[in-house]
C-alpha cells in the first residue's frame, strides 16, 4: 500500500524522486536505525578487538601470513563484490537481462597461470608489494613508475568508495539528519579508518567474513523475495523474453553493450588485473597460511562464490524487469536503472528489511574501501617510506613501521576523502574513473604478465610499456575511429556524440602495451642474472628461497599436541620430539605450521616455525618465546603441527 | 503484458525498457557465437596457460599435489562451459 502511494505520487515515472523518498520513508523507522546503527558498531568493536593482533608489519599488512581459505575466500567475496556492484549490476542486469552478469562468470580462464605461476612466485618470494616486484624483477625505476600509479589508482578507488557509499546513504541521512554529501564522506571516512588504522589486515579480513556474508545473504534473500513475489521460479521464469534469458549479450550488434567488448574488457583484462595486478589481492593471498591455501581460496572465489555474487548482485535488476512486464503500476519501464536496487528492495522488503539491505549495501562499500586503505598503507610504506630512509641509511624498528602504518593508514583515508570530493565535483564520475583505470591498468597489467612468463622482457621493455602505453591508449581515446576501430571485430559506430568502443578499447589498450613491450625488449638488452623464482620458468628457486634451503615434498600428518614455552630455542623455531618428526615426515630445517587446533578460529592463533633439535617430552611441541608472541596461543589449548614442505 | 506497459507512457530519466528491439527469432549467431568465442579465445588462454606451466616446470606431474589441481583447473573450465551451456538451452526452451 505504502509503494502503491509512493508510485501514485509520481507517475509518470520520476524513477529518481521515488527511490529518495522511498529510502527517506524507510529512514522514519527506529527499527531501520538500529540495524545501520548496529552494523557499524560491530565492525568498529571488531577492528578494537582485532588491533590486539598486530604485533608487527607483517601482522598489519599480512595478517601474519597465517590464515585458513575459508577466510581469504570471504573477504575476497567481499572485497570483489565493489563499492557500486549491487546499484550498477542490478541497473546493467535491468537492462540487458542475464548477461549483465557476464563480468561475473568469466574469470576462470587464466586461472592456470595464476596457480601455478604468479601466487607461488608472490607467496615464496616473499613480495610485499608491485613495485617491490618490479624493482626485483626489473629496476628501481620501474618500481618508482609503479608505485606512483598503483598510489593514485588506489587513493582513487578509496575516493569513490567514499563518495558512492555516501550517495547510498544521503537520501536516506540527509532526510533524517540534514547532512550534506561532505558530512557524510566523513563519517564514513572516519568509521573505515577506524577499524583499519587499529585493527589492520586482520580486522580487514574479519570484518570482511561478516560483510562477506551479510552482502551474499542479502542478495540471494532479495532473489527467493522476488520469487515469491511473482509466485515461484516458473512463473518468473515464463515472464521473460528469450532473449533477456539469455547468459552471454549480443555478439556485436549493440554499441553500448555486446559481447565481444565485454570479453576483452572483463574476461581478459579485467581478469588479468583482478588475478595478477591487485594489491590487495595479493596482501589477501599473503595472509594465506600456505600457497595451498592461497589456491584453494581463489579457486573456491571463482567456482562457487562468484556466481552467487552474480546473483546477489544482479537480481534485483532480473526482478525489476519481471516486475514491469508483471504490472507496469508497480515499476514504470523507463525506470533510471541506477534505481532499480533501491525501488525492487521497497517493493519486496519492510522497513527491516530495507535497513538490512542498506546494511548489505554499506557492508559492499565498507569492504571494498577498507581492503584499499590497507593496500594504499602498505604500498606507502614498503615502496616510500622504507625505500627513503635506506637511502638515507636511517635504520628503524619493524615497531616504528608498524606506528608509522597507522599514521599513513589514517592520512590515506583522509586522501580518499580528498579524492572523494574531486570526484563529486565531476557530473559523471564512473565516466571519469573509469577512463582512468582504463588509461593506467593496461601497463601494469602488460608489465606484470610479461615480466612473470617471458624470461626475454627487459627493463627499457617495461619503462616503454609504461610511457609509450599511457601515451598510446590516451590517442585511442581522441581518435577511436583510426586506431580502435579497426580492432572493434564488426561492433557499430554509436549515434550521437556517445564515446564509441567503450568496451572493445580494452583489446586495442592491451596490444599497444604488450606491443610496445615486446617490441622493445626485442631490441633491448635482458637482465643477465637476478630473476631466482620471479619468473614462472624458476619457480624451484622460488620454493628454496622461501625455505633457506631445499623443499622436502615428503607427505607428512597432521599432529596434534600441546604446547610449551622455551627460552632456551632459537628465535623462530620450534622443536618435537624424534616420533613427531617421523610422523611429520620432516627434517631438521624443515618448515612447519603451528595453529590452535580450534579451526573455526581460522589461523587466527596460529604461527610458522623452523623444526630445530629434538627433545624427549612425547606429544609436546616446545617454541621458541617469539612464536608466541607471534601465534597468541591461549593456556591449555591444544595445538596442530604441520610440515609446510 | 508488454503492451500495457508501453502504453503506460513514462517519461523518467530512463530509456523506456520496453522499445528495445528484441530479435525474434533468435538466430544460431546470436545464442551461439558468444558462447563458441568465449570458450574458443578463453580456451586458448586457458590452454596456453596450461602448456606454459607444463613448459616451464611449474606444473610438475609427478607430484600428487599438482596433478590434484590440474584436474581442479580442467573441471572449472567444464563447469563454467556447463553452466553458460545450461543457462542458454534453458533461455531457448531446450
Amino acid at each position: 500500500m505504502f509503494l502503491q502511494s509512493l508510485l501514485q505520487q509520481h507517475a509518470p515515472g520520476d524513477s529518481k524522486a521515488m527511490a529518495t523518498e522511498a529510502a527517506a520513508a524507510a529512514a522514519s523507522s527506529p527499527v531501520f536505525w538500529g540495524i545501520l546503527i548496529g552494523y557499524f558498531v560491530v565492525v568498529l568493536g571488531f577492528g578494537s578487538y582485532f588491533a590486539r593482533f598486530n604485533r608487527s608489519t607483517t601482522d598489519f599488512f599480512f595478517g601474519g601470513r597465517r590464515f585458513a581459505w575459508w577466510l581469504i575466500t570471504m573477504s575476497i567475496v567481499a572485497t570483489g563484490v565493489g563499492s557500486h556492484s549491487f546499484i550498477k549490476y542490478s541497473g546493467k542486469s535491468f537492462e540487458h537481462g542475464f548477461s549483465g552478469s557476464m563480468a561475473y562468470m568469466n574469470d576462470w580462464f587464466f586461472m592456470p597461470l595464476f596457480i601455478f605461476g604468479w601466487l607461488p612466485i608472490v607467496y615464496y618470494m616473499k613480495v610485499r608489494s608491485i613495485p617491490e616486484y618490479f624493482e626485483r624483477r626489473f629496476n628501481p625505476t620501474v618500481r618508482v613508475l609503479a608505485t606512483i600509479v598503483q598510489l593514485v589508482y588506489m587513493i582513487g578507488y578509496v575516493g569513490i568508495g567514499f563518495l558512492t557509499m555516501a550517495r547510498t546513504l544521503e537520501p536516506i541521512v540527509g532526510g533524517a539528519l540534514g547532512w550534506e554529501l561532505m558530512e557524510i564522506i566523513w563519517v564514513v571516512a572516519v568509521v573505515a579508518g577506524l577499524y583499519i588504522t587499529f585493527g589492520g589486515q586482520t580486522a580487514v579480513i574479519f570484518t570482511d567474513l561478516l560483510q562477506g556474508f551479510i552482502l551474499l545473504l542479502a542478495g540471494v534473500m532479495l532473489f527467493m523475495l522476488g520469487l515469491d513475489w511473482f509466485g515461484g521460479f516458473d512463473a518468473f521464469w515464463s515472464i521473460l523474453p528469450d532473449e533477456f534469458k539469455l547468459p552471454l549479450a549480443n555478439f556485436n550488434e549493440d554499441p553500448s553493450f555486446n559481447f565481444i567488448g565485454v570479453f576483452w574488457q572483463d574476461a581478459i583484462a579485467g581478469s588479468i588485473a583482478f588475478l595478477f595486478m591487485s594489491q590487495a589481492l595479493i596482501m589477501r593471498f599473503m595472509a594465506c597460511r600456505s600457497v595451498d591455501h592461497g589456491r584453494k581460496a581463489a579457486t573456491f572465489n571463482v567456482l562457487f562464490a562468484l556466481p552467487i555474487s552474480a546473483v546477489a548482485v544482479c537480481c534485483a535488476g532480473w526482478i525489476g524487469r519481471g516486475m514491469v512486464l508483471t504490472d507496469p503500476g508497480v515499476l514504470p519501464s523507463d525506470v533510471a536503472p541506477d534505481n532499480v536496487f533501491v525501488l525492487v528492495v521497497q517493493v519486496l522488503t519492510s522497513t527491516a528489511g530495507f535497513g538490512f539491505f542498506v546494511a548489505a549495501v554499506t557492508a559492499a562499500l565498507m569492504s571494498s574501501v577498507d581492503t584499499y586503505i590497507n593496500a594504499t598503507a602498505a604500498i606507502a610504506i614498503n615502496d616510500v617510506y622504507r625505500p627513503i630512509l635506506k637511502l638515507l641509511k636511517i635504520e628503524r624498528d619493524d615497531k616504528h613501521y608498524l606506528r608509522v602504518a597507522m599514521i599513513v593508514s589514517a592520512l590515506g583515508t583522509a586522501l580518499g576523502v580528498g579524492a572523494a570530493w574531486m570526484f563529486s565535483q565531476f557530473k559523471d564520475l564512473y565516466t571519469a574513473h573509469a577512463f582512468f583505470q582504463s588509461t593506467i591498468s593496461p601497463p601494469l597489467v602488460a608489465c606484470i604478465f610479461l615480466g612473470i612468463f617471458w624470461r626475454r622482457f627487459t627493463s627499457a621493455g617495461a619503462v616503454a610499456t609504461f610511457v609509450g602505453g599511457v601515451g598510446l591508449i590516451v590517442l585511442g581515446r581522441f581518435f577511436p575511429y583510426d586506431l580502435i576501430e579497426p580492432f572493434a571485430q564488426g561492433i557499430p559506430r554509436p549515434e550521437g556524440d556517445a564515446q564509441p568502443y567503450t568496451y572493445i578499447g580494452a583489446l586495442y589498450n592491451l596490444l599497444v602495451c604488450f606491443g610496445i613491450g615486446i617490441l622493445v625488449s626485442l631490441f633491448t638488452r635482458p637482465k643477465p642474472e637476478g630473476l631466482e623464482g620471479l619468473t614462472i620458468w624458476s619457480i624451484k628457486d622460488a620454493r628454496r628461497y622461501f625455505k633457506g634451503g631445499e623443499p622436502n615434498d615428503r607427505k607428512g600428518f597432521k599432529l596434534p599436541m600441546t604446547w610449551e614455552v622455551d627460552d632456551t630455542l632459537d628465535a623462530g623455531t620450534v622443536q618435537v620430539d624424534q616420533e613427531g618428526m617421523h610422523h611429520l615426515a620432516a627434517n631438521e630445517g624443515d618448515l612447519v605450521y603451528v595453529c590452535d587446533k580450534r579451526w573455526w578460529l581460522g589461523g587466527l592463533r596460529s604461527a610458522h616455525g623452523k623444526l630445530h633439535g629434538l627433545h624427549g617430552l612425547g606429544e609436546t611441541v616446545r617454541i621458541a618465546p617469539d612464536i608466541l608472541e607471534a601465534a597468541f596461543f591461549l593456556e591449555g589449548k591444544l595445538v596442530t603441527i604441520e610440515k609446510e614442505f | 503484458m508488454p503492451r500495457e506497459a508501453r502504453e503506460q507512457g513514462h517519461t523518467g530519466e530512463g530509456a523506456d525498457i520496453m522499445s528495445r528491439p528484441m530479435p525474434d527469432p533468435l538466430t544460431f549467431e546470436r545464442v551461439w557465437m558468444p558462447y563458441i568465442y568465449l570458450y574458443g579465445v578463453g580456451g586458448l588462454c586457458f590452454f596456453g596457460g596450461l602448456v606454459l606451466a607444463y613448459k616451464s616446470g611449474a606444473f610438475n606431474p609427478k607430484r600428487a599435489e599438482h596433478r590434484r589441481w590440474m584436474g581442479v583447473l580442467l573441471f572449472g573450465f567444464l563447469w563454467y562451459a556447463g553452466i553458460h551451456a545450461a543457462g542458454i538451452l534453458a533461455a531457448i526452451n531446450l
